[in-house]
């Protein structure tokens, strides 16, 4: 097999592991810390690139994918802050349960309304002009676009980074993944840090799926797929752990993209693969956190 | 405990029989979406043995609902081998997945369980759903041959009621009986269980393989009442709709899960022939549950004399101390 | 004494959790019919100790014997059928079920008929059950959630679960713990009869020293992971090592 072809497949396989990453940090970040397991969390994903497919058809390919990148992540904001203050604070007393049935419910209601709002059928947007085309580096030809993809991603997980490691939010975050109990206990204010916190994660997915949209069909089953395969990713790099989610984003993201070498169709079977295999042998993901199964 | 009585069991029956019945007043043009809901009800009934029995919290309970339709058709529509073979070979074939299966889902604890059986799932509905040689791809599989008695709406609704029913009874007996009280007890504190003789994964290892024949034998209905299969059947969206419906239901009474599956069942066809947005009510009135009965409908009802018809011995402290397996909870 | 054969013995276990070692080569034999308490500070690997005779943890070195058995490697189970008993420092009883239940659930286990598919679960043993229940003086609570149970009945009933597997030795961890003076009394002189009318040797951990004084037949200390001293309990109070290491704290 040619090795440049091999090559080019890589880099597509981590852009595409980016994009999920992007969802992925989200939502480990609210389950591992928060312990609030939002199934609808795809349904932001899945949001964003409609309205940025809007946005494009609107204003053209450049103006518009550029204003989608800035206004969409804030109103997937918006409304992932207005469903967490109005809906989700509710449920958490119960434990698990609630928030299932919750973000279940919450993800066919989305589900409608998009379908209602931007219609059923698939949509597909050019990326801008100066981002299509390919780019010869080394002899591997590279697609101008997933180049773009793997620029923003890696701003978003720079400025992700800073957030935790820095930040008195990140702080709080990182000792809830150490021990969930502790926080209300030393008073800290834990309903204002899970509605900080689902914004975060509403936000990193908003930006993704602005940056997706050009990429392939957008339609109304991707906000499922892209929430399983987020889990996936999770469940691969350890629950809570944003640095495992962006191991296993790219793992996955390289996994899916080789098999298309090999396989026609049905990339989608080598993540679930995997993440059997890693937690057959690995009961819970690359990165164990201490005193929690 | 689960108490097995005589008047328990009856009441099943005549649950069944009620359900039979239903054919007097349901118009014949809705007869299918009846049985669905039958079918339903005994794959959520069996998905229960786990979730609120073991505390094993399955969300891939449709790769068993779906590889018992799938061997029926494949075997019927392929292979032109006659219903009761197919029959066979699919309970038979089950046993075998239900093995291997539990032996993988069974490496991880709580959530990280549940997320492996929903991969487990989604690897053998991309299977199915791309393997357009042997399992008709995503259009599925049309055309599956029955005996002449049973090709009819009604022998099918009156078949997946007897099933059902069948399945319901024998769930009861197996949670009254010392492996069901013994479920109960690890569910409770697998450590305690340890440490007075059980091995908590061999108790967990034979009530998944258990859940997961019944779910197959479900599945078999499904194959015969539809004449047909589909992949979405074997996906995540159907061992997730499960588990919405048992949760919405309440894990905690016996007969929740059916509570639940009619319900929802109900309320999407009821939608469905008015409008195009089912989801949206649907989705909504999980929603609302959520709000009003995190813990389900079932224990709510409890104090009530039909509580006490659906529910059995459930005690109320069990909503107030979750299970061990759910310690990944909001704090 | 020293001519039977002990019933539980441990030689020279180790158990180590990353730098901290919890239980440094320890060894002790427990013969029939003694009754013996490891007493120690806080942090002592006590509890350790116990998990590795009872099977939940492995030793890093060393060897666990039942009844002149290895089992060092043994699940906590198997040594269950082997006649182990042991009750928890934190009470743990199965809380949505009854005080009856739960001891019907530890005959179930004992007589293996766990997996057991028909029959009815909540009418075996009842009678077995509830003789337990009133060796611990629950009888007239037996229908009672054991979660909505007194602290001092649930550990009643961690007893009775614990004699329902007809142990052949008995480990109680701190079976005291958490108990009024009443309380504790009433708990010891239960455990006394019920091992003296089985005559099952038992292994016990406790804080309360006025309890082990009255109670054991041997005292053995355990500082710092370490056996101090093994001895009668007279022989232990006069010893200046343990006045030293331990009751010069808590005395």
């Amino acid at each position: 097999m040619d090795g440049r072809l091999i090559l080019a497949q890589v880099v597509a396989g981590v852009a595409t592991g980016a994009l999920y990453f992007l969802v992925a940090s989200g939502l480990t970040l609210i389950w591992g810390a928060l312990g609030v397991v939002n199934l609808a969390h795809g349904s932001f994903f899945m949001l964003a690139a409609f309205a940025a497919t809007t946005l494009v058809h609107q204003l053209g390919p450049g103006l518009g994918l550029l204003c989608a990148l800035v206004v969409v992540p804030l109103l997937v904001l918006v409304f992932a802050v207005a469903l967490e203050t109005t809906l989700f604070r509710r449920v958490y007393v119960g434990g698990i349960w609630g928030q299932l049935l919750l973000s279940f419910g919450l993800l066919l209601v989305v589900n409608d309304l998009v379908r209602t709002g931007f219609g059923a059928v698939s949509r597909s947007i050019v990326a801008p002009d100066f981002l299509q085309g390919f780019v010869e580096i080394f002899g591997v030809r590279l697609a101008k676009y997933q180049l773009a993809i793997l620029a923003t991603t890696g701003l978003v997980a720079l400025y992700l980074w800073h957030l935790l490691a820095r930040s008195r939010t990140g702080r709080l975050i990182r000792a809830a993944v150490d021990d969930p109990a502790m926080l209300g206990a030393v008073g800290v204010d834990v309903k204002a840090l899970r509605t900080r916190v689902m914004g975060i994660a509403a936000v990193l997915a908003g930006i993704a799926g602005v940056i997706a949209a050009p990429r392939g069909a957008v339609n109304t089953t991707i906000d499922v797929q892209i929430v399983v395969i987020a889990f996936a990713v999770i469940v691969i790099g350890g629950l809570g752990s944003v640095w495992g989610a962006l191991v296993a984003a790219l793992l996955v993201g390289i996994a899916e993209a080789l098999s298309t070498l090999v396989i026609d169709q049905g990339g989608e079977v080598v993540i679930f693969a995997l993440m059997a295999l890693v937690l057959f042998v690995m009961p819970t993901g690359f990165q164990t956190i201490a005193g929690r199964d | 405990m689960e108490h097995l009585s005589w008047r328990r069991a009856l009441l099943l029956v005549l649950l069944g029989l009620a359900a039979a019945a239903l054919v007097l007043v349901v118009p014949e043009s809705r007869l299918p979406a009846v049985t669905r809901t039958v079918m339903l009800a005994g794959a959520a009934m069996s998905l229960n043995l786990l979730i609120g029995n073991a505390g094993l919290v399955s969300m891939g309970h449709g790769l068993f609902l779906g590889f018992g339709a799938y061997v029926v058709a494949i075997g019927s529509v392929k292979h032109g081998l006659s219903l009761s073979w197919c029959i066979a070979l699919a309970i038979s074939s089950a046993v075998v997945l239900a093995v291997v299966s539990a032996i993988i889902a069974l490496r991880a604890r709580a959530l990280f369980f549940g997320l492996l059986t929903l991969a487990l799932s989604q690897v053998a509905f991309v299977f199915v759903a791309r393997n357009y040689a042997l399992t008709g791809g995503d259009d599925g599989l049309v055309g599956i041959n029955v005996p002449k008695w049973l090709d009819s709406d009604l022998a099918q609704h009156f078949v997946a009621v007897g099933v059902t029913t069948a399945v319901c009874l024998l769930l009861l007996m197996i949670l009254a009986s010392p492996f069901g009280a013994i479920l109960r007890a690890l569910r409770d504190n697998p450590e305690r269980v340890a440490s007075l003789g059980g091995h908590p994964k061999h108790i967990e290892f034979i009530a998944f393989v258990i859940a997961g024949i019944l779910a197959a034998i479900m599945g078999v209905v499904a194959a015969i009442t539809d004449q047909a299969v589909e992949p979405t059947l074997i996906s995540w969206t159907t061992g997730a709709t499960l588990l919405v419906m048992v949760a919405l239901g309440g894990r905690f009474t016996f007969l929740g899960p059916i509570l639940g599956v009619v319900i929802l069942e109900t309320t999407r066809t009821l939608v469905q022939t008015y409008s195009e947005h089912s989801d949206l009510v649907v989705g909504l009135l999980v929603m609302g549950c959520a709000l009003a009965f995190p813990e389900g409908i079932g224990p709510s009802l409890q104090g009530s004399r039909l509580g006490r018809w659906f529910g059995g011995p459930v005690h109320m402290a069990e909503a107030a101390t979750p299970p061990s397996t759910e310690r990944t909870a909001a704090p | 004494m020293s001519l039977a054969s002990p019933v539980l013995e441990a030689k020279g276990v180790t158990k180590s959790f990353g730098a901290f070692t919890a239980v440094r080569n320890v060894s002790l034999a427990v013969y029939p019919q003694e009754v013996v308490a490891i007493i120690g500070p806080n942090g002592a690997g006590k509890t350790t100790l116990f998990d590795l005779l009872t099977g939940r943890k492995a030793p890093d070195s060393g060897e666990v014997s039942l009844f002149g058995r290895v089992v060092t490697h043994e699940p906590p189970w198997r040594r269950v059928h082997r006649g182990l008993g042991r009750s928890f420092q934190v009470s743990s009883v199965f809380p949505t079920l009854t005080a009856l239940e739960n001891v019907q659930i530890g005959i179930l286990l004992a007589r293996k008929q766990t997996f057991q598919l028909f029959g009815q679960a909540s009418l075996a043993h009842r009678a077995q059950a509830a003789a337990l229940l009133d060796q611990v003086g629950l009888r007239d609570r037996m229908d009672r959630l054991a979660g909505e149970l007194s602290y001092g009945d649930q550990r009643a009933l961690e007893l009775a679960v614990a004699l329902s597997s007809r142990p052949k030795v008995l480990l109680l961890d701190e079976p005291t713990a958490g108990m009024g003076g009443e309380e504790t009394d009433e708990c010891l002189s239960r455990v006394k009869a019920i091992a003296a009318a089985e005559s099952i040797p038992v292994l016990f951990i406790e804080h309360d020293m006025s309890v082990v004084f009255s109670f054991a037949t041997r005292v053995i200390v355990l500082v710092a992971g370490e056996v101090l001293v093994n001895g009668a309990p007279a022989v232990v109070r006069a010893d200046e090592r343990v006045r030293e290491a331990y009751f010069g704290e808590s005395f």
